[in-house]
């Protein structure tokens, strides 16, 4: 596969990620090029042992948990001042109103419900994290719940 | 935003403003490689130029008293360490940043290499300053015998900064890094905790 469709493809789904995990646009700007350079000096060597798409979201993944010194920096819940996207501006509430709900989670939660919210299956999500599959499962469900109470309550505020 | 079908719709909606060209990742890569490689290596090659110049002395000229010899072979012994040691963190470096394992595998590398980094910083560099010490103290000692005055003043200026370093550098080298890697290895093992069940 080219690397320039791969980056076409992957690219917002990765920016996603980082975003749900830093909640800081530049910052996950900065972690989605990162992973994007590991794509471009590892692809030689990727043996299609498992998706590309598991593949990428691996690295993006590990690199989100290794910026954890930058992200001690961040305050959860806090936003970015320019918006992904432009869109309506009640959408625009509610995406921000989600960033902020997932950025209150822990490392991994965060790392998990993103992949969730991408629309992975949950054996590639356990594949990703290196998590047992009856654990992700367990997991998937809890943190579902933990995120849409936090929703709920942020709407209630 | 009570149901979670639609929590996805919208997250898949948001994109970045837009995609940066391709063509600035790998300009990037390129540039990160180089930086990456002149880094690591410069330090290993420093020790390795060091340890060269070391062994060469004595086949030049050769040495009459074996103190000269032992303290060569505590310098090179010193050298060599902290050259294996570094050369090996950096390999370690090399094969854990953009790791692609899944993120237990990862955090555990990551774990393993702060841990190795926290022993270098701290048993590792009192080693290496114990054996570069007397090693110097040994070789100095050809030299420096014939005159009183000379001998004298050679030790005095060697163990004074010998003390200097191992009093005042040494335990603020340690603090200042053990700070920062313990505190990185308590974040990591807080994460894998996560993991956990």
């Amino acid at each position: 596969m080219l690397f320039e469709e791969i980056y076409q493809n992957y690219y917002p789904k990765i920016f996603r990620l980082c975003m749900g995990y830093v909640n800081d646009e530049a910052q996950a700007k900065d972690i989605t090029q990162e992973t994007f350079i590991t794509v471009w000096q590892k692809l030689g060597s990727f043996r299609n042992e498992s998706s590309v798409g598991t593949w990428i979201f691996r690295i993006a993944s590990n690199n989100c948990l290794r910026s954890m010194e930058k992200s001690k920096r961040m305050p959860a819940g806090e936003l970015p001042v320019q918006l992904p996207d432009v869109p309506a501006p009640d959408r625009e509430e509610k995406i921000r109103q989600l960033y902020s709900c997932i950025a209150t989670l822990e490392e991994t939660e965060r790392i998990i419900i993103a992949l969730v919210l991408e629309g992975l299956p949950q054996a590639e999500i356990a594949a990703v994290t290196g998590l047992s599959e009856v654990n992700t499962r367990v997991k998937v469900h809890r943190i579902k719940e933990k995120l849409l109470k936090k929703l709920q309550a942020h709407e209630q505020l | 935003m009570n149901n979670f079908d639609d929590l996805q719709q919208l997250w898949q909606q948001a994109a970045p403003v837009e995609t940066p060209d391709a063509g600035e990742v790998i300009r990037q890569c390129k540039k990160q490689q180089r930086q990456m490689i002149a880094k690591g290596a410069g330090l290993s090659l420093l020790f390795l130029g060091t340890l060269v110049f070391i062994i060469l002395i004595p086949i030049r000229v050769p040495f009459k008293l074996v103190s000269t010899t032992i303290g060569t072979i505590l310098v090179v012994l010193a050298v060599a360490a902290a050259l294996v040691v570094n050369t090996g963190l950096f390999a370690m470096l090399l094969r854990t940043s953009g790791n692609t394992a899944d993120n237990v595998t990862y955090l555990n590398g990551l774990k393993r290499y702060e841990q190795r980094l926290r022993f270098m910083h701290t048993r590792g560099i009192s080693i290496y300053f114990i054996l570069l010490g007397t090693g110097m103290l040994l070789y100095m000692y050809e030299f420096l015998r014939h005159n009183v005055l000379t001998a004298a003043a050679g030790y005095a200026l060697a163990v004074g900064w010998m003390l200097f370093v191992w009093i005042y550098i040494r335990p603020r080298s340690i603090k200042k890094q053990t700070a920062a890697i313990t505190g990185m290895i308590s974040r990591l093992e807080n994460i894998t905790g996560q993991m956990e069940e």
